[in-house]
């Protein structure tokens, strides 16, 4: 434990070179919430409510994708596919740890990084605007229930993220596959739109994927819109049947790929 | 001896045109890579449109325009899309700060050639200009389950006003890369100017009072998709042909000087 501990430490201290960065991240998130509120307040100039969902109600589902995208968001994929592109991957497996838990202590730092900045001005901005929302009152065990939801989604994220990193083994680039990891975010984890925009049996489909942990079941338990008794159980064992479905898919291509990698320019 | 302007041209253009092709020939070279590339970008492009069938199906119009201008306009912005992050964004300029922080960027200065050209257009993205097509076939798909009729001075103004559109993308897109040789270790830079280039998706109606002002002269994004749309569903008029041909001009003369004077600010990473 103590030297992932010790990597966690490095891994943080590499991030603090990057402090520009962050501010960078936080400006392109103003951008892109910029961009879809302005569509929303046109389409809500025409429209009281749509599907029960409030101008109000659309602008705090938009103003807390972000948050939970700074804690569900995970690249380790780019990372680890180039290093065994490039026979790089080598020196660690000549370390005495393992890779996955090291790919874990890093995308932690990464996290605390920019979280530490980002979590309170955000929560800030939530919660002063809930308060000028008189339909939505944030409760406490709300937050936290999101705040998990969204570690159980980060964790989902990073194990999915490995199952990428891995098929550089035989592809010679993940990049696309990087990529379409978007693209399904987008549409079926509630980045676009919520999913109470959808028609009934659309949306069922949507619920049985495991995209929705990334945004839209933190969101909807953070602004209070899912009931609590009727998900809870399910969205439970959901995310931890995603979680062990990818980590063993995951592990068989690491233990295939491992035998495969030939060590290119090494 | 310093070349005209006409052969210059050439010159850049035969350049490009051998990068094209060796950019296509890499690409092909890794067939299971091409054809997931090809599956995402059209994904992306579904993604975009189911958001829109959403959208559609919970209203009839948006800022006055129907579903099928809505989806003429998506069909343009694939193209515009595609086709400047493709050529400028994707391989290039995003990868600038990366270039800046080894010193990468020495070999881009040490050529004979425009630097500026280099690092935006060195590495077009090929995939990105195949998918263009999805755009076409969105847009051919809105005229003709639609009542909507293009006339060709629209469609000529219209084509106009996206040459202007792509050179304002251009311009924005290199102003936003610049940045990056005065703020190193911050790969976000370029990126900014990509986010506000996405303006461009939302139709220009929805752009009021001070937002008018943002996206109509500041960071003239209407120009790239929205206004091109219109013209050439609508017929041309005036007013945004002069003001896009202008905004061309001023934002490429101040991308060029920007970029000159940024790139005094580099120092390579090994002297």
């Amino acid at each position: 434990m103590k030297k992932y501990l010790q990597l966690f430490k490095n891994y943080l201290g590499t991030m603090l070179e990057y402090r520009a960065n962050l501010v960078g991240i936080i400006i392109l998130e103003l951008i892109s919430i910029g961009e879809v509120l302005i569509l929303w307040i046109a389409i809500f100039r025409s429209e009281n409510e749509i599907r029960g969902f409030t101008f109000g109600a659309t602008l705090l589902y938009y103003l807390i994708v972000p948050l939970i995208g700074f804690i569900t968001q995970v690249d380790i994929s780019s990372k680890r596919s180039q290093e065994i592109r490039s026979g790089e991957l080598s020196k660690y497996l000549l370390k005495p740890y393992n890779l996955w838990l090291d790919s874990l202590a890093e995308m932690i730092a990464r996290k605390i990084h920019t979280l530490v900045l980002i979590l309170p001005i955000y929560l800030i901005i939530i919660v002063t605007y809930s308060k000028l929302l008189p339909s939505s009152e944030f409760k406490f065990y709300n937050i936290l229930l999101a705040l998990a939801f969204a570690s159980g989604g980060f964790l989902l994220h990073f194990i999915m993220d490995l199952f990428i990193s891995w098929l550089a083994f035989w592809v010679t680039d993940v990049w696309s596959f990087r990529h379409f990891k978007y693209i399904l975010f987008s549409v079926f984890g509630g980045l676009s739109f919520p999913f109470d925009l959808l028609p009934a049996n659309i949306r069922t489909i949507f619920e049985n994927l495991p995209f929705k942990y990334f945004y839209y079941v933190p969101i909807s338990y953070f602004s209070g819109s899912r009931n609590i008794q009727e998900n809870i159980l399910s969205d439970l064992a959901g995310i931890l049947l995603w979680l062990l479905i990818f980590f063993i898919s995951g592990l068989i291509l690491w233990k295939k790929g491992i035998k495969k990698y030939e060590a290119f320019g090494n | 001896m310093k070349l005209s302007g006409i052969k210059a041209i050439k010159k850049y253009l035969r350049i490009y045109l051998l990068l094209v092709k060796y950019s296509f020939m890499e690409i092909v070279s890794y067939r299971i890579s091409f054809f997931v590339e090809l599956a995402v970008e059209f994904g992306y492009q579904g993604a975009h449109i189911l958001f829109f069938n959403v959208i559609f199906s919970n209203i009839k119009e948006l800022a006055g325009w129907s579903y099928h201008e809505m989806l003429f306009l998506a069909g343009i912005n694939v193209i515009t899309s595609e086709v400047l992050l493709g050529a400028l964004s994707i391989f290039n300029l995003r990868r600038l700060p990366e270039k800046i922080r080894t010193g990468a960027l020495d070999a881009i200065i040490l050529r004979p050639l425009n630097s500026l050209f280099q690092a935006s257009l060195g590495h077009p993205y090929i995939m990105s200009f195949i998918s263009t097509i999805s755009g076409f076939f969105l847009m051919f798909y809105a005229i003709s389950h639609s009542d909507l009729s293009l006339n060709t001075s629209g469609v000529f103004a219209g084509i106009f006003l996206l040459a202007c559109g792509f050179i304002i993308g251009f311009s924005i897109l290199v102003i936003s890369a610049s940045f990056s040789f005065l703020f190193i270790n911050t790969p976000s830079i370029p990126s900014i100017g990509e986010h506000i280039f996405f303006y461009k998706s939302n139709p220009h109606h929805v752009y009021e009072g001070a937002l008018k002002v943002i996206f109509f002269y500041i960071f003239p994004v209407v120009f790239v998709s929205s206004i091109p749309a219109y013209t050439m569903m609508h017929g041309p008029s005036g007013g945004p042909i002069l003001i896009g041909g202008i905004l061309a001009i001023v934002f490429l003369f101040a991308a060029i000087t920007f970029w000159n004077k940024m790139i005094k600010h580099y120092s390579s990473a090994s002297s």
